[in-house]
Formats: C-alpha cells, structure tokens, sequence
C-alpha cells in the first residue's frame, strides 16, 4: 500500500515536472521539452534550459526546502501551526530586502545593497536574535521561542512598513518581492538554496528518530537519553538557514511549508524518516504546480505565488483531511 | 549494594525550596513508595533522580554517579521514567512509540532499528499485555492502555532502575490492579523501584519501604506498619482517617 502511494507519488513528480517546462506564454510539447533538454541545438533551448529550468528546479528546491523545515519545526515543537518562519525569518528577509530597495533608491548604487544579501543577513539576525531572547540557563523553552519568534516578527514588519512609507517611488518592486514569485531565476540563484536544504535534509533526516522521540514528548525524549537541546539547537538554526535562502532568492512564499507536512502526515505517517522525504516530495511538486499555474492564468501578468498555493493547497488539504482514517 | 543515594539534598524551582535537607538510600531490588499530600515534593524527588532536574545543594547519586553529569545515554540504560500519561500530538503507531525507548543504545545520528530492537519492542508490550497493540494508533487506546504502552515504552530501555510517577493516576480499579501486577512483575525480576503513589493502600501492597512526606521533608520512613500511624497520616495529610488491618496480608488498611 506504502509502496504503491510512494511509486505514485514520484512518478507524479516527473510527470509534473515536464508539464511545468511545457507551460509558459510559449507552449512547448513534451517531447520538445525532452529534447531541449538533452540537444543543445533544439530551437526551444534557450527557453528550456535557459529560463524555465532554474526557475522550476527553484520552486523545487523551495517547495521541498519550507515543506521539510515545516515539518521538523512542527514535530520538534509538539505544534501543528508552526511554519518554516517561526523565528522571524520572513520578517527578517522582507526587512532586508526593503532596505536594500530603499538603500538603491536613495542612494543611486544598486549593486551596493543586493538584495538577496541583505534579505538573507536579516533572515539570520532575525532568527538568531529569537533564539538568543528565548534561551534560558542553557535551554531553549518552546513557549519562550514561540513569543520571541513572534515579537522579532513583528518588530522586523513594523520597520519594513516604515520604510514601505518612506520608498513611495519604488513601492510596486518591493511589493512584488513581499509577495513571493519565481520569476527571474537564474542558474546562480540555485546554489545557495540547494546546499543549505541539503545540508538542513541531511541533518534532520540523521536525527529523525530523536525527532520522533520530542514529538511524542520532550521529557519523554529526555528520558530515553535525547540531548534535546543539541536537537533542537540543529534543528532551528540549518532550518532557518535554509528557509533564509530560499526567501532571500523567492521573496515570502506562505503556505507550503505549514500546510503540506499535514498532507504528508495524512498520506504517509508521522515518522519522521518518512515525513520529511514526503513533505520534500509533495512541497516540490505543490510549489512546482503552482507556479505553473501562476504563470499561465493571468498570462501574460503572474499571480503572485503565494495566492496561487493557498488556492490549490487548501482544496487538496480539505479532502485529506475528509477522507483521511481518523488515528484519535 | 546501594543503587540510589540521597544526601542533605535541597531543591528549588526559583526561591522557595521544593525539597528540604533530604536523606535517602535506596538499595538494589528494593521497592520503595514516596506518599504525601500534592506539592509535597514526590515528583521533585523522582526528577532529581532521572537527572531532568539537578539539586541547588547536596548530592543525588545513582550508582555512584550524578544523574545531572552523566552522559544522557549512559543515564538511560540505568534509569526509567514512566511519567504522567503520553499525549503525542501526531498520529504514531504503538509500535513507532515503544521503539523510542531503545535510542539510549543507537548512535545519536542516522540511528536505525534492528531485529533486536524489535525482539525488545515485542518482550516489552508482551510483559505489560499489549502486544496486540503493536501496529494500532496510540491516539486510539483507552487510558489503561496507554498507561501499559507507556510502561512498555519504558521497559524497552531494558533499565535495572525504573521511576514511577503516580502510575495509577486516573484508572478504574481494574486497570490500576493490572499497572500494579505489572509493576510487582518487574520487582520480582529483581528491579529496583522507585515510585509515587496518590492511593495510600496500593503503596502497602507493594513496597519493601514507605517513605511519607510533607512540605518538602521526609516526614516518616520505614516499613508501612512503621509509618502508617493514624497520627502520622492526620498530620501529612491534614484530613481524618481510619486505619483497620487486613486480615489477608497481615498489613495495615487505610480508609479515609
């Protein structure tokens, strides 16, 4: 039964993959999307490999990044509602990425403040500052975090609606970036996002038994020999690295990362060995798909993609969550 | 040979100590019941020895070494914690809790399960009757159910010392009988046990010792007909009570 969900689910993978290449304002079949990617002399190359590709290898790697760091935070803090940005990471990027549009404007110097610098640098301060708020004798308490997480939040959306007032001219681009969207992307963009969610899927998946153990309680964990707080230690802080790159690169994209581990869940258990693999796999393609969708609907204008998942995802999650067995 | 020792120990939580100049030895295969009134520092005393809590003054030591200092794996092939009741949030299956049990002897990372595990999984959900539990949900058990998932999950870690606190607590009597079978099963296999205990009588019929207290203190410790006085009771407890002996076991029978 497992094997079969999963064979389905990869095999949706690829299917989704290629029709997100052959979307777009210029309609490519199937098999001119194959071979473009594999002839260097196809007429549809450079549209192909060139603009289509990195940007849906990037709602890949964002999809199945935020879905992956949703889930472990969700598990390591025993709370359903947690998303990737729980320590102000998002708040933390908009800030950094509205300064740097502030930074330009006023100054003239584009190149000084780039954008995806300064958002990433913000993302970490903003997350670093919440755990340090909330670290107490050595320990992280999980109400404390939630609080500090909250507060960084907050603070980091007040001084970015601040300087929102203060841009007026170039209001319009730092919208677009707040709302989240993949266009744009470039080959470059792919690194730093790949290998930090690499890095973050290599170490939760390496400590998804102990995950499980604080899942089912943090005393629990500590009683069966958890050091719980090298855990959560790990976790938060290549979890919101990151979360950092992928919103430095995408702008705030909402949804993914709180929604699919709860259709992960539904479809394949709460073990965490599995959860984060098929959170990472349904976070791809649910981001894959919507971005395809957010390209072809309003075409030739996009949607911005955050919309786009929530109008997908919640349908999709809503029938889980009708159909799904009821585990008390 | 002394398993768990106690010495002029002090505990508190911010200012006010929770726990006064306690003094306690406790023997390997020994079964010994701390009873007092809510906030007289049981559970306190139960942390302190499975290393979640370390004293503000005095020495807790386990096998001769300090549960707050001992590496956390090491500590949980010695001690077992069976604490209030699970309440995992997600869905996991019986079998999926029960195998936390056995990460004190995985690798801390990339750790993964192996026949032995299992084998483990199996003698612990047998030993408390749930093996039939195995692959259902946690979230669809009732109470003693879980109550007996939670102890197997405890067993699992294969511990010579095992805690418990209040293991009785919110079950109907017949399921409170089948935790205390199981927990006199695991002293008979020569365990040493550690546990708190609201219902006075369920101490007696247990325990090698009773240790009583209030406020913090060790109030009386000794045999139960030792400490089970009506005058002791009346003053822990503040409340009138009734104290008849059971003609079955010889041992006192409190009735309040």
């Amino acid at each position: 039964m497992k094997l079969g969900k999963w064979l389905a689910l990869v095999t949706v993978f690829v299917v989704l993959v290629l029709l997100c290449l052959s979307v777009g304002s210029v309609k490519v079949d199937f098999a001119d999307v194959l071979r473009a990617l594999f002839d260097q002399t196809s007429k549809h190359r450079s549209i192909v490999w060139g603009l289509r590709l990195p940007r849906v290898l990037m709602g890949l790697i964002a999809g199945a990044s935020l879905a992956s760091v949703g889930a472990a935070f969700q598990g390591l803090l025993r709370n359903p509602l947690v998303d990737p940005y729980l320590l102000g990471v998002s708040s933390g990027a908009s800030f950094g990425a509205v300064l740097s549009i502030y930074l330009a404007t006023v100054s003239g110097f584009q190149f000084l403040y780039r954008l995806p610098t300064l958002s990433f640098a913000f993302a970490m301060i903003a997350s670093l500052v919440a755990i340090v708020l909330a670290k107490k004798d050595g320990i992280i308490p999980i109400v404390e975090l939630v609080l500090s997480g909250v507060m960084v939040s907050v603070l980091f959306s007040s001084a970015t609606i601040t300087l929102l007032m203060l841009l007026r001219r170039n209001i319009t681009h730092a919208y677009v970036w707040l709302f989240g969207s993949l266009s744009g992307m470039t080959w470059n963009d792919l690194l730093s996002p790949f290998v930090f969610f690499l890095l973050f899927f290599w170490a939760s998946l390496g400590l998804s038994q102990q995950l499980n153990a604080m899942a089912i309680g943090e005393v629990q964990a500590k009683i069966s020999g958890v050091n719980t707080e090298f855990v959560k230690l790990i976790v938060y802080s290549l979890g919101s690295l990151a979360a950092a790159s992928v919103v430095s690169k995408t702008g705030v994209i909402g949804f993914v990362g709180l929604i699919t581990p709860h259709m992960a869940r539904k479809l394949f258990g709460s073990d965490h060995k599995v959860l984060l693999v098929s959170s990472a796999l349904i976070g791809a393609i649910l981001l894959c798909v919507c971005d395809a969708i957010a390209r072809v609907i309003v075409s030739p204008s996009e949607m911005p993609i955050g919309v786009v998942t929530a109008f997908v995802g919640v349908p999709v999650m809503l029938v889980l969550l009708k159909k799904g067995e009821n585990h008390g | 040979m002394v398993e768990i020792i106690l010495r002029n120990v002090d505990f508190a939580y911010v200012k006010d100590p929770v726990l006064r100049s306690i003094d306690l030895q406790i023997n390997k295969g020994e079964f010994v019941s701390l009873i007092g009134p809510n906030g007289s520092g049981k559970t306190t005393l139960l942390k302190l020895v499975a290393g979640l809590l370390k004293p503000t003054r005095g020495t807790v030591l386990v096998r001769g070494m300090e549960p707050g200092r001992m590496r956390k794996r090491q500590l949980a092939r010695i001690v077992g914690f069976v604490t209030e009741d699970l309440n995992p949030i997600y869905p996991f299956q019986v079998k999926q809790i029960v195998l936390t049990g056995r990460l004190p002897y995985k690798s801390s990372f990339f750790a993964s399960w192996d026949e032995l595990d299992f084998q483990k999984v199996k003698e612990a959900l047998a030993k408390v009757d749930a093996l039939e539990y195995l692959d259902r949900y946690f979230g669809q058990l009732s109470a003693g159910e879980k109550k007996r998932v939670s102890i197997a999950r405890i067993l699992a870690q294969d511990t010579p010392i095992l805690l418990f606190d209040e293991p009785t607590a919110h079950l109907d009597p017949g399921h409170a009988v089948e935790v205390l079978e199981i927990m006199k099963k695991l002293h008979d296999e020569g365990r040493t046990i550690l546990t708190a205990f609201h219902e006075i009588n369920f101490a007696v019929r247990l325990s090698d010792r009773i240790v009583m207290m209030k406020e913090g203190k060790i109030f009386a410790e000794g045999k139960a007909e030792k400490v089970l006085t009506k005058e002791n009771l009346e003053q822990v407890y503040n409340t009138r009570f009734r104290l008849v002996n059971d003609p079955s076991t010889g041992l006192p029978y409190v009735i309040y």
